[in-house]
């Protein structure tokens, strides 16, 4: 140990400093210091541990604590219970063997001795009377004399080394009083003649030396020692007790000693002192009178303080056939769940009260009497690391799977792809280019060749809502007010011209004044184009038409239009370009309009399905009233949502023509030309290549799926 | 020849943004878009100028100047259109303007809602129980056969087409999705029948659209150059 805490402050000191540098705090106990010189080795003190700085520490203290630790090691390698808290692993000292570890190294050494003093020990034989047992100042007392060497060693009288026979005996019941004890080996060999001067020597410690030294400058010094004395070497010398003197016993004796001094002399005086230490302690005592005077020896009569020697001696000796006798007190199996819950704190707390009792009482000052007010051991030393919980999470071997995989797909998913290299010229590219030359090609040819090469629809064969709208157009009066709506967009002015060519060039030639109007901003534009177009191929200067322009407010501005079409669309287009035109308003077709069930007739030019029925919502409930037809020129794309109306009961719309069909269908009926005609070869043309195409493309396509799954039943024949 | 130079460079003008849209057959491109951006613009104006002279100056400011100042017929949409356009430029102001738009909106819900009913529920409704009308039929000289099977087929698409859009399920325990009731789930496949053939129908209607714009562009382009041809 390079340095002391304070146990006070707990800062580093120098390992000789006795007051800490710090916070004045004293570091070295006062006891230590009176023990080491007044104090004489007292058995039960000895086991007591007292803080002492490494070098100061002896030998055969190093030694007896090696041969405790083996001692425990044998004990766990053997399977015996641990019944030392700190030894179990706990599951947090499984999980971080190397903070157990550090833990195992924050205990002093003393300490760890300590706790491998407690632990239960068996016996064992030869370590007794061994050399290891010998202290390290016994054996350099012991050197000298090659004689004593051989001699059996006998150690001192400490828990940890008693002697074999005092084991022995103190485990056997007792034996009834006056009945003599059984001569140990020992002493059985001394009888046999061991030079006395050999165990005078050994055995002695310093204090005893000392002790003898100053009986020698008395002239008192004896020349032998006997066995006894050896073991008990603060028995006083009976000579210093028969001279009654006690000089030498003052300088060198104990306390404890002095206190049992004039006990042992009054049992001497009345013949109760055991014959055993009287004979060992007089020197001219032969072995035949000592050899009596132990066996009269009454054990019962012992000292307490020998009592409670014996006492501790047996509680050691026994404890280790306890549990071998008792396999049913070894630890249970716990669950892995259950040793995870086990507290760990409280039974290092436990351990620590433990180690407490085992502290020093003071002898001196105002705590004299108190048992661990200064520790010996800094309080440093006792400091522990709070308690680190194992942050490692339990996972199962899903878990790690599910968590490897999910780790993957992490990874993956921030990889940056390449992206797949675009050819630049795909298969689906050079579906479209043939498709868009085929259909390209079929119309260009067919509009070249100046011939109709296919028959117009045959009117017999009209389909009835075209015929309807032929008769509803047919019985419109001259002059009559019809309302045309051109709500249709200009990408759709290639169909609905031709759709719408013919019906408007009917109404023309009906003579109706025409009331253009749109609900989108461009069909007002698209409207006069129409009647430009219908002026030019007739060769006609058709005036009579009166263009509103636009209905502004979608559906709700044209059930405005609907209940009050003055009001909504006051405005002539014509009179904006010539204010000198006469506004529709004021024509005698528009003048009795205050509707548009005023009007003989709606229709409806249109490509959307919801512009279409828009109108038959919000105009038709009005015409219904006063029986006026409401009729449609639409789209091919809107035929499927307008016919519903068609063909209810009654007819929401009177009569409709969809597409380039429907205009070729009334034109016919009609009798008149127009662009459907001109259009229906390359119409009809059109529709063959894509018939065509359809067919071929079915066929490639059932030709793949058949190979594909040819490929793929070969596929699984192989499997 | 300068008679015709307007015509002549309309038609040019024409052809070259046809062949622009046409050039879509090779993918989107920068003609493309110039060709649609274009058109969009174009009608844009003509739609602002449009609405300007027809809506703006011909029905709300001439009509305050002729009456001078005294119909409250222009007045309140004057006001409340002003109004609308302050309120909503400003984001602070914007709730401000929501009592007009409530109006617009609530105005246009109640004609498109009234219009549906009036307009096409009910008349659908009659319409499709008329068709089972025997006697009508009979005396128009249909045949009784004919008329009940046309009559069946439409009466089993329009039940099995609004079985089709019959989204309510009910949730049991056993079942680890929701679903249909059984008898609903197989009107539900019938009616999709009755709709794969309306949209077939639709989508022929729109194919034969194009076609009939195909052919109207590709004689604009037989009538622009077929005179130079000798």
């Amino acid at each position: 140990m390079s340095e002391v805490r304070c146990p006070m402050c707990g800062k580093a000191n120098p390992p000789e400093t006795e007051v800490c540098q710090f916070c004045q705090a004293r570091i070295t106990p006062l006891v230590l210091n009176s023990t080491s010189d007044d104090v004489p080795p007292n058995p039960q003190e000895s086991s007591v541990p007292v803080h002492i700085a490494e070098s100061e520490k002896p030998d055969w203290l190093d030694d007896l604590r090696q041969d405790d630790e083996a001692a425990a090691e044998e004990g766990e390698e053997s399977g015996m219970p641990e019944t030392n808290a700190s030894d179990e692993g706990s599951p947090h000292e499984e999980e971080h063997p190397e903070e157990a570890g550090e833990e195992g190294r924050e205990i002093p050494d003393w300490l760890a001795g300590l706790g491998a003093e407690e632990k239960p020990t068996e016996p064992e034989e030869g370590k007794v009377s061994g050399e290891e047992e010998i202290p390290g100042w016994l054996a350099e007392q012991e050197e000298p004399s090659e004689e004593l060497a051989a001699t059996p060693q006998e150690t001192p009288f400490e828990e940890a080394a008693l002697p074999e026979w005092f084991s022995a005996q103190e485990s056997e019941e007792p034996e009834p009083e006056g009945e003599p004890a059984p001569l140990p080996d020992w002493l059985a060999e001394e009888e046999a003649g061991i030079p006395e001067e050999a165990q005078q020597e050994e055995g002695l410690p310093d204090w005893l030396t000392a002790f003898t030294a100053a009986e020698a400058l008395e002239g008192v010094q004896p020349e032998g020692v006997s066995p006894a004395e050896s073991e008990i070497p603060f028995l006083p010398h009976e000579d210093s007790v028969e001279a009654g003197t006690g000089e030498g016993i003052e300088e060198g004796t104990p306390d404890w000693l002095k206190e049992l001094e004039p006990a042992s002399l009054e049992d001497q005086a009345e013949g109760v002192t055991p014959a055993l230490i009287v004979g060992a302690l007089t020197q001219e005592t032969p072995v035949e009178e000592a050899q009596e005077a132990f066996d009269i020896v009454d054990l019962s009569e012992l000292p307490d303080w020998f009592t409670e020697v014996s006492a501790a001696e047996k509680a050691e000796g026994a404890q280790p056939e306890a549990v071998e006798e008792e396999p049913a007190l070894v630890s249970a199996e716990l669950p892995e769940w259950l040793e995870a819950m086990r507290p760990v704190q409280a039974e290092t707390l436990q351990a620590t009260i433990e180690g407490e009792e085992l502290t020093p009482e003071e002898k001196m000052g105002p705590l004299v009497g108190m048992r661990g007010a200064l520790p010996s051991q800094p309080s440093a030393i006792h400091y522990r690391k709070p308690p680190s919980y194992s942050a490692k999470l339990q996972v199962s071997e899903t878990q790690q799977a599910h968590i490897a995989l999910l780790e993957e797909l992490l990874s993956t998913e921030g990889a940056a792809r390449a992206l797949p290299q675009k050819a630049a010229i795909s298969s689906r590219d050079v579906i479209r280019l043939v498709i868009a030359g085929v259909l390209l090609l079929t119309v260009l040819l067919a509009l070249l060749i100046a011939e109709p090469r296919t028959s117009m629809p045959d009117p017999q064969f009209i389909s009835p809502e075209i015929m309807d709208l032929s008769e509803i157009i047919s019985g419109v009066q001259f002059d009559a007010p019809v309302l045309v709506a051109f709500d249709y967009e200009p990408g759709f002015s290639g169909e609905m011209d031709a759709a719408a060519g013919a019906v408007i060039e009917d109404l023309v030639d009906q003579g109706a004044y025409l009331t253009l109007v749109s609900t989108h901003p461009s069909g007002p534009l698209l409207a006069e184009r129409a009647v430009q177009m219908i002026n030019q191929a007739q060769d006609l200067e058709y005036t009579s038409y009166a263009n509103l322009g636009y209905i502004p407010g979608g559906m709700t501005g044209l059930a405005a239009f609907a209940s009050n079409p003055h009001t909504a669309s006051p405005i002539d287009l014509a009179t904006v370009s010539d204010p000198s035109h006469v506004s529709g308003w004021s024509e005698p077709a528009l003048s009795g309009v205050t509707d548009v069930s005023d009007f003989a007739l709606v229709v409806v030019l249109t490509e959307d399905a919801d512009t279409a029925r828009g109108w038959i919502e919000q105009v038709w409930p009005l015409l219904a009233e006063k029986n006026k037809p409401l009729v449609m020129v639409t789209s091919a794309q809107t035929e499927a949502v307008v016919r519903p109306y068609y063909e209810s009961d009654p007819k929401q719309v009177g009569g409709f023509s969809s597409g380039l069909a429907g205009g070729a269908a009334y034109e016919s009926l009609v009798g008149t030309g127009g662009l459907s005609g001109q259009y229906w070869d390359a119409f009809s043309a059109g529709l063959l290549a894509t018939e065509v195409l359809i067919l071929l493309g079915s066929l490639v396509s059932l030709g793949v799926v058949s190979t594909s799954s040819h490929k793929s039943s070969k596929g699984e024949d192989v499997k | 020849m300068l008679q015709n130079l307007p015509d002549l460079v309309g038609m040019s003008l024409g052809f070259a943004l046809t062949v622009m849209v046409f050039s879509y057959i090779l993918g989107d491109n920068p003609f493309f878009r110039f060709a649609l951006y274009l058109f969009v613009g174009v009608a844009s104006g003509y739609a602002a100028v449009l609405v300007f002279y027809n809506v703006i100056l011909y029905q709300l400011i001439l009509p305050l100047v002729d009456k001078g100042g005294l119909s409250i017929v222009v007045w309140v949409p004057l006001l409340a259109g002003i109004w609308l356009i302050i309120t909503k430029v400003s984001p602070r102001l914007n709730r401000l303007g929501n009592p007009v738009m409530a109006y617009l909106v609530g105005a246009g819900a109640a004609v498109i809602i009234g219009g549906a009913v009036l307009g096409t529920l009910l008349p659908q409704i009659d319409a499709t129980a008329g068709l089972f009308d025997l006697q009508v039929d009979v005396e128009n000289g249909g045949s009784i056969i004919t008329t009940v099977l046309y009559g069946l087929v439409i009466l089993v698409g329009v039940i099995t087409s609004l079985a089709f859009f019959h989204f309510g399920v009910r949730t049991k325990a056993d079942q680890s999705s929701p679903k249909r009731l059984p008898w609903i789930e197989s009107l539900a496949k019938i009616g999709q029948i009755f709709i794969v053939i309306t949209l077939g129908a639709i989508f022929a209607g729109v194919y034969l659209a194009s076609l009939t714009a195909l052919i109207e562009r590709v004689q604009f382009v037989i009538n622009l150059f077929l005179p130079l041809l000798p």
